[in-house]
């Protein structure tokens, strides 16, 4: 089976989609496997955090992922439908198809049990918490997955995940002559460097023309 | 979750699909929030795109609280530095925005990558078709594209070595497409910076497209640029009436990957030839003749340094 089956299959199962044996399955196996318990993880991690609840350990990821929504939020992007009380219910409810479905309540716990136990045994250490800060590691791709799954229950274009900043996160540092030649090459390359390139030469104070222009 | 099943077709499919999705980067109109990480850097911006009676409006809003807004109009481009109180001015020539498009993939640039649809997959709620261009050797990158069956639009993209690593993916966490371009008024295409008193810096001064004071015309000589790389555009016209001065700015492309090809008079101490990979970025510079050469772009540093070597007396 490859990895895609596999990720495949994990989905189905905390959307209470497998069929009891099948689930046993798949949980012995998320037991033995590395990197099937990695997608575990980020699973039950979207799981917690749509159901905003706290998870145990000695770093809670889901509080900086909901921090980062609560950030998010007072940023005032455009609403966010996840949040409201509606959303969080149906969100629940989605989830709480474990509790509720074929499996029933000892499935349900073991999932429970098993993602705290491998959370707390493969969970991020103080590192790798600075790296999800960061967001260059792989559980920080834990919300765009949010995006993916939910995004399939919603009308298109209605549904908003999100996004993650990180205000600490590394900018680019270069010597004023290259950072010339990059923002010249790219809007990306200016955005990543505006807190370290700067040009007071050769400025102008801007015109009541140039503004309304620019505007 | 989104899944996919692998599957091969004809690469003028996927190529179709790429022409579908340039297009729609270009001349569509949408609103989206996306995530974009770049090396270790993750930064997520609100888009506003807009092309009517011709003309292309972008607006750009970063969402770190730095209130940092870019907007491009046409071909003049700014950005707006809340804590800096600066704005930023620059002419961008390109036909494409904020996301870049692949309109050099011709049958001819087919050649250096395989192009594949990957199947059909579903982000936000939409279907996507999921198109690969996985590049045969280490002097360009590669890209995924999950492109909204809708719209045309890539709701994902990644940007990929040729050892498969990914330097730089952009998400899209909303977006709101196809829309028509009465539906984004100009009032919401004004960015909320209130810049009066700003300082205003013309990047054009540092980087014009022609320069009178280079002593010589330099240019890329396409029989030793690396395979597959032309120079495909120039950028800016010399103005009317003057005579040509040496061209100062090239760009450079596979048809797929990309980098500009600046010139300059040297100033100071000579420098020794050199670059660095700045992700998702990479740089050369070497100085020939009083000449500096700087080549910046989105592809591996050998490409890099073989465009700027490439570079001579015309």
């Amino acid at each position: 089976m490859n990895e895609q089956e596999h990720s495949s299959q994990l989905s189905a199962l905390f959307d209470g989609q497998l069929p009891p044996q099948q689930a046993q399955m798949v949980i012995r196996r998320a037991l033995r496997e590395p990197a099937m318990r990695a997608s575990w993880e980020r699973y039950a991690l979207i799981g917690a955090c749509l159901r905003a609840e706290p998870i145990a350990g000695p770093l809670s990821v889901a509080d900086r992922v909901q921090a980062s929504i609560a950030a998010e939020r007072e940023l005032n992007i455009l609403p966010l439908p996840a949040r409201t009380a509606q959303a969080r219910a149906a969100g629940a409810g989605r989830f709480n198809m474990l509790g509720r479905g074929a499996l029933g309540g000892a499935i349900a716990a073991g999932v429970a049990v098993v993602s705290i136990v491998v959370m707390r045994a493969i969970g991020p250490t103080a590192d790798s918490g600075a790296l999800i800060a960061q967001g260059s590691s792989e559980v920080a791709a834990a919300p765009l997955e949010v995006a993916a799954a939910d995004g399939r229950d919603s009308a298109p274009g209605s549904y908003i995940t999100p996004g993650t900043n990180s205000p600490a996160q590394p900018r680019l540092v270069v010597d004023a002559t290259l950072g010339h030649f990059l923002v010249a090459h790219s809007e990306e390359a200016a955005s990543a460097l505006r807190s370290s390139y700067d040009l007071v030469a050769g400025g102008i104070e801007l015109t009541e023309d140039q503004i309304s222009a620019l505007r | 979750m989104a899944t996919a099943t692998a599957g091969q077709t004809a690469p003028t499919d996927a190529r179709a699909w790429i022409q579908r999705m340039n297009k729609a980067l270009v001349e569509g109109n949408y609103e989206g929030v996306f995530e974009q990480r770049s090396g270790d850097r993750l930064d997520t911006y609100r888009i506003l795109h807009r092309f009517k009676d011709g003309e292309m409006v972008e607006r750009l809003v970063s969402t770190d609280g730095s209130g940092e807004e870019q907007k491009r109009k046409g071909s003049q481009w700014a950005q707006f530095l809340p804590d800096k109180r600066r704005v930023r001015v620059a002419t961008r020539n390109r036909a494409f925005g904020y996301f870049h498009t692949l309109n050099g993939l011709d049958e001819v640039a087919a050649r250096h990558y395989d192009i594949s649809e990957a199947g059909r997959g579903r982000r936000l709620g939409r279907e996507v078709q999921i198109i690969r261009l996985e590049p045969k050797d280490n002097l360009r990158f590669g890209y995924r594209f999950w492109i909204d069956v809708g719209s045309a639009l890539p709701l994902r993209l990644q940007r990929v070595a040729h050892d498969g690593k990914v330097i730089k993916e952009v998400t899209f966490t909303f977006i709101n497409a196809p829309l028509l371009s009465t539906d984004i008024s100009d009032e919401q295409l004004k960015v909320a910076v209130d810049f009066k008193g700003y300082t205003l810096v013309d990047q054009d001064k540092f980087t014009p497209f022609y320069n009178s004071k280079l002593k010589r015309a330099f240019a890329p000589q396409p029989a030793l640029m690396p395979a597959g790389y032309r120079v495909r555009r120039f950028g800016g016209q010399p103005q009317e009436g003057k005579t040509p001065e040496p061209r100062a700015r090239f760009i450079v492309s596979d048809g797929v990957s990309w980098a500009d090809v600046f010139l300059a008079p040297v100033i100071g101490e000579a420098r020794p030839d050199g670059g660095r990979a700045v992700e998702p970025w990479a740089t050369y510079e070497l100085q020939r003749d009083g000449v500096q050469v700087m080549v910046v772009g989105e592809l591996p540093l050998a490409a890099a340094k073989a465009i700027a070597e490439a570079v001579r007396p015309e």
